[in-house]
């Protein structure tokens, strides 16, 4: 019982700096009040830690009582999307919150090609060897999910990122940095400039990763690869 | 009314599918998949999935689809990522009704001198369509991100659950005029909306709202007036974790779909809970992210599932009533 007790009164101080940091985040579903609706909780953790219990009602067109609990996302993670993940899609349907492009093959699906729900392929974009990704502890059973960028909890970050912008990029894609990549610049003079400069086309941000690569879309790059350059540096026609 | 002018680029293509069927189950087997089980008396039976019936393929089409309505002919009208499918059961055919000017359609409406009606969650207006995909019209004032439309043919209204807006708007069917709404953003007090998303009217022109965000559903009168409320957050039968689509049946039948439960819930026209159906999984009663739902007039069933597929269910009227 002290036991229990414990680990009650510890999830509790646990909770709190998670707890703090939603409040009146976009993921504060109360709209900043702090409160999720229950008769007996006032935190606004509840619209994605569902609670458990409420009064079960009788099902009156069941001869015995039948169920008296639902499984929240119930689900064989290895035969599709993990209860994570749509845990994450339930809210972010176009709807309640901002859409995130899915391919519908069912359970087989994943998220369009930032490989969240692949197998985990090494050796592309300047990826790190998978041992070394695993040891960061991004994967979630060794695949890439919404979490291994994302962190719900911690709105400091834009979109949510568990880290800033670039470096939850390089986590992963390290060798990018040095490798045949613009930002290495092919060895010729100055790196592409990835922060500390304006972005041309959003003023109000600065350069990174982002500023060409969508990690939401397939094939990662707004346009076409050779008209990417061109949306800044419009002065060089390509046109034949 | 200057929006009229827009040229819409749409395209409807029509695909003649070829029959190559992948049903695993004989139609003899399907028609035994029944909810409750035994002893219980039969209620709810599984009648298909567009799966089987255009094969795997159907999958790709249905690109996160979320909302459905059905016309008077069992057509199914059905919104998917910038696009509106429609599918025809009997022929084995679909159409899509796609453009420029469409984003993240959601909520799906038929009127009865055939106009279709989307709500665009992405740009953040109603798309309004003629029956061959002809974009006509569109209705945009006062909305930041609408989800689920209901038409009420007698008293002339599209009524809209604006989402990111939490508030009920009701516009004219004649001449697309906001005539008013109904509440404003509030956590559990009635009346009051947290992220409305999905809406249905019964007979009387009542008005059902899901009110996901205060996992609830309220039902108003035409007066736009609060009548009642049921449901809470939990994880027991009657209560919701993440309420979405709602319609009811002939007999007044309330079913709400859950995305975090992946079943749907039936409640009687009293709102006391019936049963349910559905879990977490794949086949035929098995839900991934359940959605929208509609149930046409011979009682039949259509379920969304934004992984890429529609299942059909018959509910089974009691023969004794």
């Amino acid at each position: 019982m002290i036991k229990i007790i414990s680990i009650i009164i510890s999830l509790f101080f646990m909770c709190i700096p998670l707890y703090a940091g939603i409040i009146s985040s976009p993921h504060d579903m109360t709209g900043g009040e702090g409160k999720a609706y229950t008769p007996d909780s006032t935190m606004v953790c509840t619209f994605c830690h569902i609670p458990h219990g409420g009064a079960s009602a009788i099902a009156l067109w069941y001869k015995d009582k039948g169920e008296e609990k639902f499984s929240i996302l119930a689900w064989n993670k290895e035969e599709g999307l993990s209860s994570r993940i749509l845990m994450c899609l339930s809210c972010h349907d176009g709807m309640i919150g901002t859409d995130i492009d899915i391919v519908s093959e069912g359970l087989e699906g994943y998220i369009k090609d930032h490989p969240v729900n692949k197998p985990f392929q090494t050796g592309k974009a300047g990826l790190e060897k998978s041992v070394i990704i695993e040891e960061k502890g991004v994967l979630r059973d060794g695949k890439v999910e919404c979490g291994s960028c994302h962190n719900p909890h911690s709105p400091e970050n834009k979109s949510f990122l568990s880290k800033p912008l670039n470096e939850v990029c390089i986590t992963c894609h390290s060798k990018i940095t040095s490798g045949r990549h613009i930002m290495g610049s092919f060895g010729l003079g100055d790196d592409h400039p990835v922060e500390n400069k304006t972005n041309p086309l959003r003023p109000e941000e600065k350069m990174s990763c982002a500023s060409c690569h969508n990690p939401h879309i397939s094939n990662l790059l707004p346009v076409r690869k050779n008209e990417i350059c061109n949306l800044c540096h419009n002065r060089i026609d390509t046109r034949p | 009314m200057k929006s009229f002018h827009y040229i819409s680029a749409f395209l409807i293509v029509s695909v003649f599918l070829s029959l190559s069927l992948s049903i695993n189950l004989s139609a003899q087997e399907i028609k035994k998949i029944i909810w409750p089980e035994p002893p219980s008396e039969p209620k709810i039976r599984y009648e298909g999935s567009l799966k089987e019936l255009f094969g795997k393929k159907v999958s790709s089409i249905l690109d996160k689809p979320y909302g459905i309505a059905i016309d008077d002919k069992g057509r199914l009208y059905v919104t998917s990522r910038q696009k509106v499918l429609s599918f025809d059961l009997k022929n084995r055919k679909y159409t899509v009704i796609s453009g420029k000017e469409m984003r993240y359609p959601i909520g799906i409406a038929l009127s009865s001198d055939g106009r279709l009606f989307v709500s665009d969650a992405g740009s953040s207006r109603i798309l309004i369509y003629s029956k061959d995909g002809l974009l006509t019209g569109f209705i945009q004032k006062g909305l930041k991100r609408p989800g689920g439309i209901a038409i009420d043919e007698q008293l002339g209204r599209i009524y809209i659950a604006d989402t990111k807006d939490h508030m009920i708007k009701i516009y004219s069917l004649h001449n697309y005029e906001l005539l008013k709404t109904i509440g404003e953003r509030g956590i559990g007090e009635k009346g009051l909306f947290n992220f409305p998303t999905n809406i249905t009217l019964d007979k009387e022109g009542n008005l059902y709202v899901v009110d996901t965000g205060n996992f609830r559903i309220q039902i108003f009168n035409k007066e736009g007036k609060y009548l009642k409320a049921f449901g809470r957050i939990g994880d027991t039968p009657g209560s919701f974790a993440r309420p979405k689509g709602i319609a009811l049946d002939s007999e007044g039948n309330i079913y709400v779909v859950d995305s975090l439960f992946q079943n749907v819930q039936v409640f009687d026209h009293n709102e006391r809970f019936l049963f349910f159906w559905g879990k977490g999984g794949l086949g035929p009663g098995y839900f991934g992210l359940p959605s929208g739902i509609a149930v046409d007039s011979n009682d039949r069933i259509y379920v969304v599932d934004q992984l890429g597929d529609i299942q059909l269910f018959q509910y089974l009227k009691d023969s004794k009533k």
